[in-house]
């Protein structure tokens, strides 16, 4: 059973590997809800002005290398959880 | 589901945070409770919230030329339960909003409304409602996951219509106009989300489903 926690958190980790990197290729040049949404507002109210700035302004390429940290930092932790939680299991049942 | 920041009045900015500050701390407390009652509990946490940063932090493509985000809190609402999700929700939305210059700080407690509260919520019920009927648990929590994705955009959608109502029509004609523009884009993606869930679901180990659930909300 431990060995198949490994066989599965190993398939996470390549296919969230896999997901992020396609992501990030699909979506360059497409526009995002988050921004159509402030555009949106913006068209609804051209005088809004925003009351508060980011914390930080990333440059595209600063944006895109911290979606794939984050994306890496969740895959990562997802697939460490289903070894434990299948591993878990499996000493359950060998009980 | 990011309202960007300052995206939202002042007003309407701190009223989301206080309407999200009790989910908080409700949830602050239920996850230390459960973590020190049950060890396994600490894993489906942190299941429920890696899935939630792994798949916030993809933009995925949709029709038209648009892209967008699933949101990832349907799985963990079915694995941690509901009440669980506002605090992984806010150190997912609390990342971007510092790091990633996604969401804001001002709109942090709108965010949590409808990532960590709203669409959980929905994700519950609805993964309740589609196992009382007798589906697998797999079809039962895609479904749930894929139902949250789209409660979660149309909560942002009518947080922004409160905040910024059309000159003719209101509330409800800015609710209809933020509902298709998310609608479009989010309809697809909710579908990947809903398979997405439901794979990782299996992965987990979950033949009978329910094994792996709280089953508390």
């Amino acid at each position: 059973m431990a060995a198949r926690g490994w066989r599965e958190a190993l398939v996470v980790l390549a296919g969230g590997a896999v997901v992020i990197a396609a992501s990030q290729v699909s979506s360059t040049g497409r526009t995002g809800t988050d921004e159509a949404a402030r555009d949106a507002v913006i068209g609804a109210r051209p005088d809004y002005a925003p009351w508060a700035e980011p914390v930080r302004h990333n440059t595209p390429q600063q944006e895109q290398g911290l979606f794939v940290l984050q994306g890496a930092i969740g895959v990562a932790t997802l697939a460490m959880a289903v070894w434990a939680l299948r591993r878990g299991r499996g000493s359950d049942a060998s009980q | 589901m990011h309202i960007m920041e300052g995206y939202l009045p002042a007003s309407h900015a701190v009223a989301w945070t206080v309407a999200a500050a009790p989910f908080l701390v409700h949830s602050a407390q239920r996850v230390r409770r459960e973590m020190e009652r049950d060890p396994a509990a600490r894993m489906r946490l942190a299941a429920s919230g890696a899935f939630a940063l792994l798949l916030t932090s993809l933009k995925l493509p949709s029709v038209a030329g648009s892209s967008s985000h699933p949101t990832g809190t349907g799985l963990g609402a079915v694995l941690s339960g509901p009440s669980a999700m506002p605090v992984l929700a806010a150190l997912v939305l609390g990342f971007q909003a510092v790091l990633l210059a996604h969401g804001g700080l001002t709109t942090l407690g709108a965010n949590i409304v409808s990532l960590g509260v709203v669409g959980p919520w929905v994700a519950w019920g609805t993964w309740r409602g589609v196992s009382a009927m007798g589906a697998s648990p797999m079809i039962a929590v895609g479904l749930a996951s894929a139902v949250a994705d789209l409660a979660t955009y149309a909560m942002t959608a009518l947080q922004l219509a409160l905040a910024f109502p059309q000159a003719v029509g209101g509330v409800p004609a800015a609710l209809a106009k933020f509902s298709a523009l998310f609608g479009v884009t989010q309809v697809p993606l909710a579908l990947m989300e809903g398979v997405f869930a439901a794979l990782v679901w299996r992965a987990l180990g979950a033949r009978r489903g329910v094994a792996l659930a709280t089953g508390k909300p």
